[in-house]
Parts: C-alpha cells; structure tokens; sequence
C-alpha cells in the first residue's frame, strides 16, 4: 500500500512539474531559445535556470554537467527542486545576468561553430556575466510534501465511502472554488514573471533579484500558505488563480463533493491518473466557466499533444526516411512516398500501430511478415472507421507515436543528417530488414502507451475516459 | 575458376557480424562515441530522440551499433532493441556522480534481462578530461558491478580524443570472436 501511495505521490508530483514546465513555457520570454532565440524551446538546463532550443540543448551538453544540466522537458521526469530552479530564473532573468555585458551591437550567431563559442563564452568562461550577480542558494519546494499530505487526507476523507453523494453545485456555481480545486490538484500557475513572484510568495516584486532569502527558504511552503495573491495579473492571463489558503479550507467540503461527483466510476479511493483525467473531460463538457478560464480552448493540456504532432511534422523528409522506410519495405507496404507527406504519416503511424496490435494477437510474427506484399492500408482503414472503441484509442497513440518517431529519427545534426541517412539507412535496407524494421514498429507501438501514461489526452476532448480505464 | 577463387575470399574475408547496443542514460556521450568510431571525427550533436545505427568494421568483426537514445522516458524502448544482439556497450558519464546511481540501475535492469544474458558488458566511463570525472575503479564499485555474473569490462573513454575507444572495442572484439 505504502509503495502504491508512493507511486501515487510520484505521478502527482511529475502531473504538477510538467504543468508547472508548460505553464512557464507560456512565458512570453521563454517562447524562444535563450541562446539563440529558436522558436519554442522544449528543452531546458535546469541548474542555470533556462529553456533551451534542441540544437542548443546539444552544446549545453558538451559544456558538461558542472556548467549545465540539460534535460528535455517533455522526455525526461523533474523534481519539485529542478522545476523550482528554472522558475526562479527564466530565460528574461537569466539574459539579464549572463549577458549584462553583452556588446549592444552584438548579433546572436546561428552557425553550429560559433553558436557554440558564444555559448561557451556565455556559460563557460562566463564572459558576458553581470559582475555583482551572486547565484542564489538552490530553492527547495516542499510542495510535493503538501501534495502528499493533501492525498493522504483526501483519502482519508473518502473512507467513509460516499459513493454517490447528488451532484454538487460547486462546479456550476462558483467558478472560482472550482479553480482553486483544479489548482490544488494538479496546475499550479506561474505565467508571466510576475506571476512567479506571487507564487514564491514574494510580496516585494524586487524580492526575485535578491532571491533565495526568503526566510525559510522554502517559497513553496509558502505558495502553498500564503494569503490570497491571485492577482489579476494571473487570473487575467487565463490562467487559474493561486490557492488561497483559507479558501482551500472552505471549499473542503465543496471539494469532496466535486471529487466524488467527477469520478464515473465512483467510490476509487485513490487519486489516480484517469480520475484526474476523468476530472478534466468532465469538467470541460459540463462546467464551461473552468474550462474559460484555462483560455485556451480544452484546457491547458491542450498544447502539448499538438507540440507532438508538430514536432513530427517538422522532420525534414530526410530524417523520415533515416527511421522509417526500412520498416516499411521490410513488411513491403507501398508507403514509401505517403511517409513523407506531412499529413499521411499519421495513417502510415497507425498502421503500424495496427500491425503491432495483430502481431501481439496473433502472438507470433510469422504471418505479419508473411502478408507483406498485401496493402495493409485498406484493412486498417476499414478497422478504424468502425466504431470499435480501440480504434480512437489508437488513433491517440499513433498520434503520440508520431511524434516520437518524428523526433526520433531525428540524427545528430542537419550536417549529419544527409550522412546518417546514406550509411545508416542505406544499411539498414541492406542488412536484415526485417529485424531492423519489425523492432522498430514494435518500439513505436511500445511508445505509445508510454507517453499515454505521461500525457493526458488533451487533444481529443471527446474521448471518453472509459477508454481509459 | 576466377569467380570461385573470388568468392572463395570473399567468404573468408567478409567480417563476422556483430549487433552491439549501445545504451546509457542521457548526455552519456554514445552518439559522440558511435559517431567518432565511424568517422573518426567530433560531431556536433543534439539530443538523441530516437536511435542512431552505424556499422564499424574492426579487427575484422563488422560492428552494427544501435545508439538509442537515454532520455528518461524513452528509456523503456531500449527493450525493444534487446533482440539478437551480441554485445552491450553501456556508456556512462564519470563527470557526474550524482547520477551514477541512476546509471546503475538502468544497467543492473538491462543485464538482468533474458534477450541480453550471453552479452558481454563493455562499460565506457567516458568524458574523463572533465573536472569531477571518478576513475573507473569507483565506477566498477558504484555500478556494482564486481558482483554481476556477467562478462564486463570497465574502459575509461574520452570520446572527443577516442582515449580509450579502441581498446574497448578490443575488448568486445576478443569476447564476441569466443
């Protein structure tokens, strides 16, 4: 039970990083590289605080890990503290104090080699710092421990076993208890930066530059304690207000009641991942002003299965063709050519996704090799478009799947990307295919429910949690 | 008579193949090392999200080598590429301790692994040059390794200079021809 509870505590607290993570990325300033203003960064060096481009994400890594830790903020799990250090700079703060002596006619490089220079010259030999800048101690957020606390009282709450107590008003009447439930769940806020001062629970704006002396330091306690600070600055930027605690303690019961209420299957004494999703759906169908007041159409998890999908469709054709092909001549579908059009990969994805299904059925790979010649296509087509409930499913994972098979036959620069498609592909066609092709269905197939586990399925708000269960 | 002859020699020359995975966890170094065994040159790379394969020939033994990426969640891939392979290259970065308890029980899960059992273990402690780098004697304690059943063998590495890469190979190559 204890190791349950503790897996429980786990997936709340990487739910409540990567929330966190999403809602820093909406930053205005965090749109863009730090190093060299690429467009959307996904990764992030967590000890100086800053989201970083892929390209530069690889020369953060070469500075190694004293000068940088780089981590991708959609691949990799955080903790509270790692989350809590990027919070505490920010792309803005950290231009601020890495290049305070940055010549003003200096004009950021895009080249490999000296996009790599500046980055040293940046990071390493600290060229650019601003002098009077003293890091701040490392932040040490105790949230995780409230949100431990949080569930286990929930828990306790619900022994007693109301299974279905009548619908409660909470979620239709007042809105902004509803928000503040949602926030103590699973999203905290922090837009823009000043929405960060609040939640550091910093009254003093300048505070931050000083940072780290709060006197218990421990600016997550105090998120958590602090008096009312949802300004509007945060509630007016669609995000969800800071909890207020006295509020929390009000909205208790209206709490339970609105737990219970979105639970379908009732009664499950643990918060788990698909009563919190199940929580999300629901409360977007049937209570809209929450919804309204994510601003963005389908919650805040919306973004990111469409960065998924983006990001397979950024892949030049050439990286495609480095992972993919040989999987499909190896089973000698005619796709080939549908690969490399943005818009069909996602039917390609899902036959394979298809394919895995009817291999693990069958349970061997004989016969999936043995139709080769066959145009799955038509089959798989025919499957989804019947109602089958699996196929919405699937048509979630070879959406998540494209996105990693996108990403991932992504080589190891646009320099090498022409090389690694001519000796690696070119190898791989070669040497025993279909090895080569059938671990690679199978590695997507696997991702899927992989990234299910991390990704709510924000993008089809349709979807009905049942398929969940 | 020719054609006979030739492919006589071709038979004998052609190398033995030999699929080697290559995993560790993120910023270990295994595309800079796969890339430098290749090219014999410092590539600049990005994260790796997905897998690289190259195939190095050395001592006669053709080296298909599948670096599959080592981000935390793409981690539990790496089973999928288990199959049919000879060798283990599991590359580890000395400069960071704090995360070689990390590294360790990646590793400890890969070799306790069925597909994987007859697979000799070649650990690269790589990036040596850099300031907190631990010898590979620590490594061997810290990976716990001296008490595994398996076949392994500790190279400290530099993959920018290749300090180290062919002796490992050595290794492999000496291990995979018994």
């Amino acid at each position: 039970m204890s190791t349950l509870s503790e897996r429980e505590k786990n997936k709340a607290v990487q739910e409540k990083c990567q929330s966190i993570l999403t809602e820093l990325l909406k930053d205005e300033d965090n749109k863009y590289c730090v190093d060299c203003d690429a467009k959307s960064p996904r990764w992030a060096s967590w000890n100086l605080g800053i989201f970083l481009c892929i390209r530069c994400a690889g020369i953060h890594r070469n500075l190694g890990v004293h000068i940088s830790r780089v981590k991708s903020v959609n691949l990799d799990t955080w903790t509270p503290q790692q989350v809590a250090c990027i919070q505490q700079m920010g792309n803005s703060r950290a231009r601020a104090v890495y290049e305070a002596n940055l010549p003003d006619s200096f004009r950021r490089p895009q080249m490999d080699s000296a996009l790599e220079q500046f980055v040293r010259a940046k990071y390493e030999a600290k060229k650019y710092i601003a002098r009077e800048w003293v890091p701040p101690p490392m932040p040490n957020p105790t949230w995780d421990l409230e949100m431990e606390k949080h569930i286990k009282k929930k828990k306790e709450k619900k022994a007693p076993g109301s299974k279905n107590t009548s619908p409660s008003p909470a979620a239709t009447t007042s809105a902004p208890s509803t928000a503040s439930i949602t926030t103590t769940t699973t999203i905290p806020a922090s837009n823009t930066s000043s929405g960060t001062l609040d939640l550091l629970g910093l009254d003093v704006p300048t505070a931050i530059s000083t940072n780290g002396d709060t006197s218990n330091g421990d600016p997550f306690g105090e998120f958590l304690a602090a008096p009312a600070m949802g300004t509007s600055s945060i509630s007016s930027t669609g995000n969800i207000a800071a909890t207020p605690a006295a509020a929390q303690e009000s909205t208790k019961n209206e709490e339970e009641n609105f737990f219970n209420q979105k639970l379908p299957e009732g009664g499950s004494d643990k918060m788990s991942k698909d009563s919190i999703l199940a929580l999300f759906s629901q409360n977007q169908t049937a209570a809209p002003p929450p919804a309204a007041m994510y601003g963005v159409p389908g919650g805040v998890y919306l973004g990111q299965p469409s960065q998924v999908v983006q990001n397979g469709g950024v892949v030049p054709q050439g990286n495609m063709m480095h992972g993919v092909p040989s999987s499909t001549a190896a089973t000698g579908i005619p796709q080939g050519g549908m690969m490399q059009q943005g818009t069909m990969q996602n039917a390609a994805m899902l036959q394979q996704q298809q394919m895995f299904m009817s291999q693990a059925v069958g349970g061997m790979a004989a016969p999936f090799f043995a139709n080769g010649g066959v145009p799955q296509g038509v089959p798989t087509s025919i499957q989804l478009s019947a109602a089958n409930p699996f196929a919405q499913m699937q048509n979630q994972m070879a959406g998540m799947n494209l996105g990693v098979m996108g990403g991932g036959s992504n080589p190891v620069s646009p320099g090498q990307n022409m090389m690694g498609m001519g000796v690696g592909g070119g190898m791989m066609a070669g040497m025993s295919p279909m090895a080569a092709g059938m671990q690679h269905q199978q590695a997507a197939a696997a991702v899927a429910p992989n990234l299910m586990a991390t990704r709510p399925p924000g993008a089809s708000n349709t979807l009905n949690t049942n398929l969940w269960h | 008579m020719g054609l006979l002859i030739s492919r006589f020699l071709a038979l004998v020359q052609s190398s033995q193949p030999c699929r080697v995975l290559m995993l560790g966890l993120d910023n270990a170094g295994k595309t800079t090392v796969l890339y430098k065994l290749k090219l014999g040159e410092v590539v600049s790379t990005i994260p790796t999200i997905g897998f690289n394969v190259e195939t190095v020939e050395y001592k006669n033994i053709s080296f298909t080598v599948w670096d599959v990426g080592g981000q935390e969640k793409i981690r539990p891939l790496w089973r999928h590429y288990y199959q049919n392979t000879s060798a283990i290259i599991f590359v580890v970065d000395s400069n960071d301790p704090v995360r070689l308890a990390e590294a360790r029980e990646e590793l400890h899960y890969l070799v306790n692994s069925e597909d994987l059992r007859d697979c000799p273990l070649l650990v690269l402690a790589n990036k040596q040059d850099l300031p907190n780098a631990v010898t590979i004697n620590k490594m061997s304690d810290e990976l716990q390794l001296r008490d595994q059943a398996k076949n392994w063998y500790v190279q400290a590495t530099n993959a920018i200079t290749s300090e180290g890469l062919y002796e490992g190979l050595d290794w492999l190559a000496r291990e995979v021809a018994k």
